[in-house]
């Protein structure tokens, strides 16, 4: 069954007035038009495109930052947009691209990761730490770095804190965009490991926005490829990368630099 | 022949509170006419600082050793050579905001090379067109901010080509883009290496990219070259762990693997006094005993060449290093 259902989701950035009716679509310009895809429990998705095809602007939609101007967002049939949803909310929890801004720089990591659980009240205030402790462990964390703040960090370190975070909240969904980007390969391949096993052992749905084809053929079951707001192919990994059908895919794939070791395999 | 840069026994120092960094040792590099070389390494190895201290644009207080030559003339190290440009990373804030694109392609011409504000112009617009810009004239009054990222990147690059430059310096100039609009530019840049006969010598972190570039490759750790040689040797042949472990760590379109192997631990602080013998041999997952004895490069056949003690005979030897 679906977790997660985007059902024909618009978003529009025009500036417009508060009106008695809602808008008509054809009066706008969408920035992302008429999308739906759905995520299962324990499965990664991953949303494809280049700078402007609206990916991020989904991306945030799932996970509740904005609204959508149409369309709606079920997590287990409730709608995120509506006033009831907040405790569904919590459920989608997002990881951003750059670990170097999205975390406080003057909070040690041990702030960062405990402050959603004291802030929802997640855990009596003795278990706090334990919990805490636990987050580090499981995202592969060192316990004596939980007291560096993220400047002494490198960028994996970073990352797997920014994980470690929206962990905290217990979440069935992580919403990741474009979360290795920013990282060196040997780095990149730590957190993309880290996902994996996340999926793995904690059954969690991953929406994975990525412009690295690369990338997302290594970590993704199924993919949706977005172009100018539009999404022009979805299917499974293989499907989509085997025998693409739309010529701006194919284009996407020819651009990527092949692995030098392509041919020996 | 002699080399369009030849950069022998360069080393960049810097004093901190904390002791003497040296983000660059004893790095040798030579680029050729007509020829793109590779420099690739993660953050903080000091490919950057390199490219900074060749271009004559070194960190702030350092202190250069070593000897550089521009066309077998020798050039004072941290002085701009001429000949000499340099794109740098990030085509968002390598343009000046409040100058129109052609005042910026015209500005080294005008005030370096004397050319009248027309003859200029026509310079700029000839470049503007030789970078894949259409309308050229028509741009020249655009700011930066009403252009994209790929065109920004296209700006710079006219600019870096207005005083003739016989060497171009790249600062992984395409981290920023879309991957098609990176294929667009590595072709560009491919083609004013054939039309000009410009030598590029290229800084990423991205391996696969040099592959589908460069000529030659330079693989850097920790401020070391551990490893050069042709594209191919070095893609297919490599011939230091680390070389292997960057390349095994990427990702792969045509084949999935349950676990990415990554490279455990990190790279080490840049400060003197750094440990002895081969720097990668803490995270290296075939280091032995003999590794604290590594030292420089050491020559390999048809200028593959290693700093691995425990790879260099395989090398030597002929036998496929992996």
């Amino acid at each position: 069954m679906s977790l997660v259902v985007v059902d024909s989701l618009s978003i529009s950035y025009d500036q417009t007035r508060r009106r008695r009716r809602p808008p008509e679509p054809s009066s706008l310009t969408l920035s992302v038009r008429d999308v739906s895809f759905s995520l299962s429990q324990g499965q990664i998705l991953g949303l494809v495109g280049e700078s402007g095809s609206g990916k991020t602007s989904v991306a945030r939609c799932v996970a509740g930052y904005q609204r959508p101007t149409f369309g709606t967002v079920h997590l287990d049939g409730v709608d995120l947009a509506a006033p009831s949803a907040r405790s569904a909310r919590r459920r989608i929890q997002m990881v951003f691209q750059d670990p170097y801004s999205s975390l406080n720089p003057s909070m040690t990591l041990r702030q960062a990761i405990r402050e959603p659980i004291a802030v929802h009240g997640l855990r009596p205030q003795g278990e706090i730490d334990a919990r805490v402790a636990e987050l580090a462990a499981l995202v592969g964390l060192d316990e004596l770095l939980l007291d560096e703040r993220p400047r002494q960090l490198s960028g994996g370190q970073r990352q797997r804190a920014s994980i470690a975070r929206a962990l905290a909240l217990e979440p069935d969904v992580l919403v990741a965009d474009e979360p290795v980007s920013a990282l060196d390969v040997s780095v990149q391949a730590v957190v993309l490991n880290l996902l994996a096993t996340l999926r793995e052992e904690l059954g969690m749905s991953i929406l994975f926005i990525s412009h690295d084809m690369a990338v997302v053929s290594h970590l993704c079951d199924d993919v949706v490829v977005m172009s100018a707001g539009d999404v022009v192919e979805a299917g499974s990994t293989t499907e989509v990368f085997e025998s693409p059908r739309h010529p701006y895919t194919r284009e996407l794939l020819a651009a990527v630099p092949p692995h030098p070791w392509a041919a020996r395999s | 022949m002699t080399a369009l840069l030849d950069v022998e026994h360069l080393s960049v120092r810097i004093p901190t509170d904390a002791g003497e960094m040296v983000p660059v040792e004893d790095v040798s590099v030579t680029v050729a006419a007509g020829e793109i070389v590779g420099v690739v390494g993660e953050s903080g190895c000091g490919k950057t600082t390199m490219l900074r201290a060749i271009a004559g644009v070194p960190a702030r207080r350092s202190v250069l050793t070593g000897t550089m030559r521009v066309h077998g003339v020798e050039v004072e190290l941290g002085r701009s050579a001429p000949d000499v440009a340099m794109i740098s990373q990030d085509p968002m804030t390598g343009l000046n905001p409040v100058l129109t694109v052609g005042e910026q392609i015209m500005e080294v011409p005008r005030f370096r090379g004397g050319m009248t504000k027309a003859d200029a112009r026509a310079l700029a617009v000839d470049l503007l067109t030789e970078v894949g810009i259409s309308d050229a004239e028509h741009r020249l009054g655009y700011y930066p901010h009403e252009l994209s990222g790929g065109l920004r990147q296209r700006v710079l690059i006219a600019a870096a080509l207005s005083g003739s430059p016989r060497l171009l310096l790249c600062d992984e100039p395409t981290t920023a883009l879309d991957v098609t609009v990176q294929a667009k530019f590595v072709r560009l840049l491919q083609g004013l290496v054939e039309a000009r006969g410009i030598g590029i010598l290229y800084v990423t972190h991205d391996l696969p990219l040099l592959g589908t570039m460069c000529d030659r490759i330079n693989v850097m750790y920790a401020g070391q070259v551990v490893e050069r040689g042709a594209r191919g040797s070095v893609l297919h042949e490599p011939a230091h762990p680390y070389t292997e472990a960057l390349l095994n760590a990427a990702p792969r379109i045509e084949t999935r693997v349950h676990r990415l192997p990554s490279i455990a631990g990190h790279p080490p602080r840049l400060l003197a006094p750094l440990p002895e013998g081969c720097r990668f041999a803490p995270r290296c997952s075939s280091a032995g005993p003999e590794c604290v004895t590594a030292g420089p490069l050491m020559d390999g056949p048809h200028g593959h060449d290693t700093s691995c003690v425990r790879r260099v005979d395989v090398v030597r030897t002929g036998r496929s290093a992996s």
